[in-house]
């Protein structure tokens, strides 16, 4: 009775939480009410015996990724988006391809109906006394040790293709030559020293440098 | 058996079933679904995948606790589900503010440079 007058209040906290990322006037809102939607499927892992699982993902959904996309709100400011035409349209092509999903997945998970295998009693009163955290960890490092170590590899990538693109200037091969964004646009800045190396006089800079901008507009495409 | 009918007892009295977690994990995806296709603005459709991987984790996790409580490759699978969205959410992000940094704008429309 305790267990289902819980999951009630989380399902009723998270499904107007998640409302509220869906329609909030603000980003900044719908980032704080993801973190109470990601809070309440907390809850929802502890009534289903996994609390390893529960407290991941407070760390890492709750208080990592919900501190990342308020860092990108801050960068990006929260400037509200310039009126467009045809938002109702936007709106019911959304609502209809949505609740359409959302019927055909809920037809069909409502008949979910499959063989359990019940657990022993013991394993259960040992899964509620020491948790799932050394159950989980002999599977990780025993079947699933190969999808480990690819899951390492891949946030290795991740978080290496994160600061590549996130970098603010391209460096180029040119010791006296260096490039930096400024309003969208790559601006080339040749040194003093350079010029004087090369022995341009400033006209001819002047024509380098719009000739350098072109080529590399070519070549990045921006 | 004994134990089964045991397990079909406490749930019976705790008048819960999988299928309340599989009902709200599917309005959760739902929802999410709806904010990807109706938002604007770069970061809340971020912030709406995530909700549906939440989603999808919740229905791991309620399966697994269901099916076979003595096997917890659900709660791995949600595991690896997780650190696949932070990848997502990290490589996402820093090309929201690439796109930014370039365009000054979060807009979904504004986008539309590979669109014919």
């Amino acid at each position: 009775m305790f267990e289902s007058t819980l999951f009630w209040i989380f399902a009723t906290v998270a499904i107007g939480a998640a409302l509220g990322v869906v329609l909030a006037p603000s980003v900044l809102y719908s980032a704080l009410s993801l973190i109470v939607v990601f809070f309440s499927i907390a809850a929802f892992f502890l009534l289903n015996n996994a609390d390893f699982l529960a407290t991941a993902q407070v760390l890492v959904y709750g208080v990592g990724l919900t501190i990342v996309m308020l860092f990108g709100i801050m960068f990006t400011g929260d400037t509200p988006l310039k009126a467009r035409v045809g938002k109702i349209g936007r709106l019911l092509i959304a609502s209809i391809s949505s609740v359409a999903l959302f019927a055909l997945i809920f037809t069909s998970v409502m008949g979910f109906n499959i063989k359990q295998f019940p657990a022993s009693a013991q394993w259960i009163t040992e899964l509620h006394e020491q948790g799932s955290t050394l159950a989980i960890g002999q599977l990780l490092f025993s079947k699933y040790v190969l999808p480990f170590e690819v899951a390492s590899i891949l946030l290795l990538g991740a978080m290496i293709g994160a600061i590549m693109l996130s970098k603010k200037t391209f460096t180029s091969q040119e010791p006296g030559l260096t490039f930096s964004i400024q309003e969208g646009r790559l601006k080339p800045t040749l040194s003093a020293e350079w010029r004087k190396d090369v022995g341009f006089v400033e006209a001819e800079v002047a024509e380098e440098e719009v000739l350098a901008t072109e080529e590399l507009k070519k070549e990045c495409s921006l | 058996m004994m134990m089964s009918a045991e397990v079909a007892e406490v749930v019976a009295v705790a008048g819960l079933t999988v299928h309340h977690y599989l009902g709200v994990a599917t309005i959760l995806f739902g929802l999410g679904f709806a904010g990807v296709v109706s938002s604007r603005h770069l970061i809340r459709t971020l912030m709406c995948v995530e909700l549906m991987l939440n989603a999808v984790n919740l229905v791991f996790v309620a399966i697994n606790n269901h099916v076979n409580p003595s096997d917890l490759s659900g709660q791995v699978f949600a595991i690896f589900i997780l650190t696949i969205s932070a990848a997502e959410a990290a490589v996402g992000l820093a090309i929201v503010l690439a796109l930014f940094k370039n365009t000054a704008s979060v807009d979904v429309e504004d986008f539309s440079r590979l669109k014919w």
